[in-house]
């Protein structure tokens, strides 16, 4: 019986084809996770031809150095998913903070956070990241920084747009009229209205880092050689997809099921929809 | 209107400056110094001296700042670090190729590749787009919606390398990689920018065009027996431009990457992969050019869309003069 309602209140999140997109999105970010632990070779061991074809012990073939594809394509989801998942939570944690500040303060301090994401929302994401990348390196902290940069105006725009709707709400006056700081009115009164299009924003967003550092190492500017990255894998093997195009399946398959699973569920979910606003810049 | 336009206008301003400034900063106060990692293992104290002075390293921040500015106000960006027999990587010479010229060239072919997919994708989002929101809930239109969330923030070089894989492998017709610009090279890189820009295109075209069709002066003269195609051409086309225009404005954000990215995996000859190799070199005159480039490209179309959209549409028109 209560196992029965549970499951009606599992389904009534998400379409069918919602929960086919959730499942893939979990499953390949499970891959990412675990796969560096379960690699059947070496993923940096010369065993075969350069860009050998499969063969029993090398389901993928080799890549462009003779190393066994499958395992560079287990190992190679990780270091990605690490860099865009705390590139973001960096970028929400400031974006969160200052999207909310914009919202309660009027006047200069909220004129100024427009204008300031305004601007840097100006520039494409990519390029923003490169140009970082060119000046600073490629290490770990600097992808980070670099994605965060990314995402601090972008969500510090949906955070105070729709922190503005409530922050002429009664019970904000209350709170004031009792005396409360600032930071309580801030996180305690007006993100409970925020929450639902940050976490929108979130299933949006979070995908896209993801794409966005793997792009970096596809252009060389991530992740450096020998490291495993799937970026980097499609990057190496490029001048060979006439030749042994499995050498970039594994990576090709799965960024794919990635985005069109994150797209399905997002699609398929049945939350507030007013607030579901894809932002595409 | 003229308040609105001023506003628009000192954003576009503002944004250029910001762009310029973030670019010189990047290049110039980022810790590590620009001369020893551009010569890398080669360095000398004197030839990093010597790369100092060429750049100006040796200045005041705000001379520096000032003279690159307006030399770059006169497309003057300086030479390269790299290419050319005088950079410095090879020679003790002063002075390699001028960075002008070597954008030249690769802003040509950009323009070509840029042109021709934004041209396409424009048609082909904008047919299918208004077809799906004047069709809406049939076969085609759930058709359309499902294709498109498979295209929908798919990487260009996942999508990119699957179609070479099936155009060049699977069933090869055409080639795998684009060294010069002919048509036939030209196929697959606008194949892979439109298909992956079309997916948030078209859904936000039907949505901005169903918007309309929802408004109450498309019910009213529904109701008043006005024929369909001219509810289109007069009510629904007209009020749509602006929200549509929107869209390709915020896409060109998205366009600018995907065409670095797609230049990179088909070997193009344009300014993405001029401008990856220059950031991987460390060739900084040649970065900041290319920076400059890009992002001025994308404020002033963004700029020319609201412009467009305020000059077409008298309902915007209305709200900004008032």
């Amino acid at each position: 019986m209560s196992s029965t309602r549970k499951k009606q209140r599992f389904r009534s999140y998400f379409s069918v084809t919602g929960w086919i997109g959730l499942s893939m999105t979990l499953s390949v970010l499970l891959i990412a996770l675990i796969g560096p632990l379960v690699t059947p070779q070496n993923p940096d061991d010369l065993l075969g031809l350069p860009f050998g074809v499969s063969q029993p012990g090398a389901l993928f073939g080799f890549d462009s150095y003779g190393r066994d594809s499958f395992s560079r394509f287990l190992a190679g989801g990780r270091y990605s998913l690490v860099v865009a998942i705390i590139g973001y939570l960096v970028g929400a944690s400031l974006g969160l903070t200052l999207g909310l500040l914009a919202a309660y303060s009027r006047g200069w301090v909220d004129a100024a956070l427009a204008w300031t994401s305004e601007v840097l929302i100006g520039f494409p994401a990519l390029v923003l990241m490169l140009l970082l990348v060119a000046g600073l390196g490629t290490s770990f902290w600097v992808l980070v920084v670099a994605l965060a940069s990314v995402n601090v105006p972008r969500i510090l725009r949906i955070v105070r747009a729709s922190g503005r709707e409530v922050r002429d709400a009664a019970y904000v006056e209350v709170a004031e009229a009792r005396g409360e700081p600032r930071r309580y009115i801030m996180f305690k009164e007006i993100f409970p209205s925020v929450l639902p299009a940050f976490l929108v924003d979130a299933g949006v967003r979070i995908p896209a880092s993801i794409l966005l550092v793997a792009s970096l190492s596809f252009l060389g500017l991530g992740i450096q050689p020998p490291a495993s990255d799937w970026g980097l894998i499609i990057s190496e093997n490029r001048v060979a997809l006439t030749v042994q195009p499995l050498a970039v399946m594994g990576p090709i398959v799965a960024l794919a099921l990635l985005m069109i699973g994150v797209n399905l569920a997002l699609d398929g979910f049945k939350g507030n929809k007013s607030s579901y606003r894809r932002d595409i810049s | 209107m003229g308040r609105y336009l001023l506003r628009r206008s000192a954003l576009a301003i503002a944004s250029l400056f910001a762009l310029t400034t973030l670019v010189f900063v990047g290049v110039n106060f980022l810790p590590g110094d620009p001369a020893t990692a551009v010569l890398g293992k080669s360095a000398t104290p004197e030839k990093v001296a010597s790369i100092q002075k060429a750049l100006g390293l040796n200045k005041p921040i705000w001379e520096m700042y000032t003279n690159w500015i307006t030399h770059a106000l006169q497309l003057d960006f300086g030479h390269s670090l790299t290419y050319g027999t005088g950079a410095y990587g090879y020679s003790d010479a002063v002075q390699g190729t001028a960075v002008s010229e070597l954008i030249g060239g690769s802003l040509k072919n950009t323009a070509i590749l840029a042109s021709v997919s934004m041209i396409l994708l424009i048609i082909v989002s904008l047919s299918l787009g208004v077809y799906s929101a004047m069709h809406r809930g049939s076969i085609a239109d759930s058709g359309v919606q499902f294709f498109g969330l498979f295209f929908l923030g798919l990487p260009e070089f996942v999508l990119g390398a699957l179609i070479i894989i099936a155009f060049a492998f699977y069933w090869p017709i055409l080639p795998a990689i684009s060294l010069d610009v002919t048509p036939k090279n030209l196929v697959l890189p606008v194949l892979t920018l439109v298909l992956v820009m079309m997916g948030s295109t078209v859904r936000l075209v039907r949505v901005g065009v169903i918007e309309v069709l929802k408004t109450n002066y498309v019910v009213t003269a529904r109701l008043r027996g006005i024929p369909e195609r001219r509810i289109i051409m007069r009510y629904v086309i007209p009020n749509a431009i602006a929200p549509v225009m929107q869209v390709f404005a915020i896409a060109t954000g998205l366009f600018v990457g995907g065409v670095v990215v797609v230049e990179y995996l088909f070997g193009y000859p344009g300014i993405g992969t001029g401008f990856v190799s220059a950031a991987s070199g460390r060739d900084y005159p040649v970065v900041q050019a290319y920076a400059v480039v890009l992002g001025c490209t994308y404020i002033v179309a963004n700029f020319a869309v609201d412009l467009i959209a305020l000059l077409t549409n008298p309902k915007m028109r209305a709200k900004a003069t008032s």
